[in-house]
């Protein structure tokens, strides 16, 4: 059954747009320091890590939450995605930039996945996302730990095969 | 026991994708299975959701069957089409490999219909040929444009030597 939670172009809504056109003009106006390819790569990965948790757990048989007016899945819901790409990139910016290393990926994934926490929490409070059957914000935390683990394991290899060419 | 048999051929497929000889590089075969992943799972989302095409299963251990069919199945299988389509010389080899890779997904359909993963309602077979040669296409055009992109950077690297 499609349940729906509100019919107007608000808040959530404006919070998607608002996003991708800050986060689009940043990855625009920065320095470079991937390769267009490695880039898109990063940014790809944002919205593939995204798109794969709200359309495995947020679907039935385990439904655990919705994303944007209604259970049914809109064009709001794909630019919602597109949305987490720029996070993916960024992420992985800054881990260069900063040049992360040994004990120190601990904070910065623990403070990626804090900033993580705090989007959802905005989402959750604008009405991007509608928890069921008792999910709670916390179980967010260890997808988002594995999903920022395994970009950063993804950073490594295509360093390493693109070192190796 | 359907999911036994997709995990052994998840396997299976990913000894094949990983041992292939390849066209692409890494960067340019995990971004094509990327893609690829995030066109299988809007396919199967508007088709069951949307559309109501096709009805996916409600039972938690057989959804698993459709996460590794949808994740890494049919997308491996296309990155392994891509790879040798792109490598072959030859018409009859590269109608060899589109053949089997297109049986391969056709098969892995008739699989989670027999195994009641996806049931279809206004959808066949047939229909179903159709999407997993539009997956192929899209996959061919999707490493030529990598490949292109790719080539276009290899030359700025080199000019700014």
């Amino acid at each position: 059954m499609n349940v729906v939670y509100e019919k107007s172009f608000d808040a959530n809504e404006w919070m998607v747009i608002i996003s991708l056109i800050i986060c689009g003009l940043a990855i625009w106006l920065m320095p470079k320091i991937f390769t267009l390819l490695e880039g898109c790569a990063h940014f790809i990965y944002g919205f593939f890590i995204g798109m794969f948790y709200d359309h495995t757990i947020s679907v039935k048989p385990w439904d655990y939450y919705d994303v944007n007016d209604s259970s049914a899945y809109q064009f709001m819901d794909f630019l919602s995605y597109i949305m987490y790409g720029p996070y993916g990139y960024f992420f992985i910016y800054f881990y260069k930039k900063i040049n992360v290393k040994g004990f120190w990926h601990i904070p910065y994934v623990i403070i990626w996945s804090t900033f993580s926490l705090l989007m959802e929490w905005m989402g959750h409070k604008l009405g991007l996302f509608h928890y069921e059957k008792g999910y709670k914000m916390h179980w967010s935390i260890p997808i988002y730990l594995l999903a920022q683990t395994i970009q950063i394991i993804y950073y490594h290899i295509i360093k390493s095969t693109s070192a190796s060419v | 026991m359907a999911l036994p048999i997709s995990i052994i051929l998840a396997v299976f497929i990913s000894y094949v994708a990983f041992f292939i000889k390849k066209r692409m590089s890494f960067l340019l075969n995990s971004i094509l299975f990327m893609l690829m992943v995030v066109a299988t799972r809007n396919y199967i989302t508007i088709m069951s959701l949307q559309l109501k095409n096709i009805e996916t299963t409600k039972d938690q251990f057989l959804f698993l069957f459709l996460l590794i069919h949808r994740e890494i199945i049919i997308p491996l299988l296309v990155l392994i089409f891509c790879n040798l389509y792109l490598l072959s010389k030859g018409w009859r080899k590269k109608l060899g490999v589109s053949i089997l890779i297109l049986g391969t997904l056709q098969a892995m359909d008739v699989l989670s219909i027999y195994f009641k993963v996806e049931k279809f309602l206004k959808w066949n077979i047939l229909s179903d040929l159709i999407i997993n040669i539009g997956y192929m296409v899209i996959g061919l055009g999707l490493s030529k444009l990598l490949l292109f992109l790719s080539k276009r950077e290899g030359k700025k690297h080199e000019r700014s030597l």
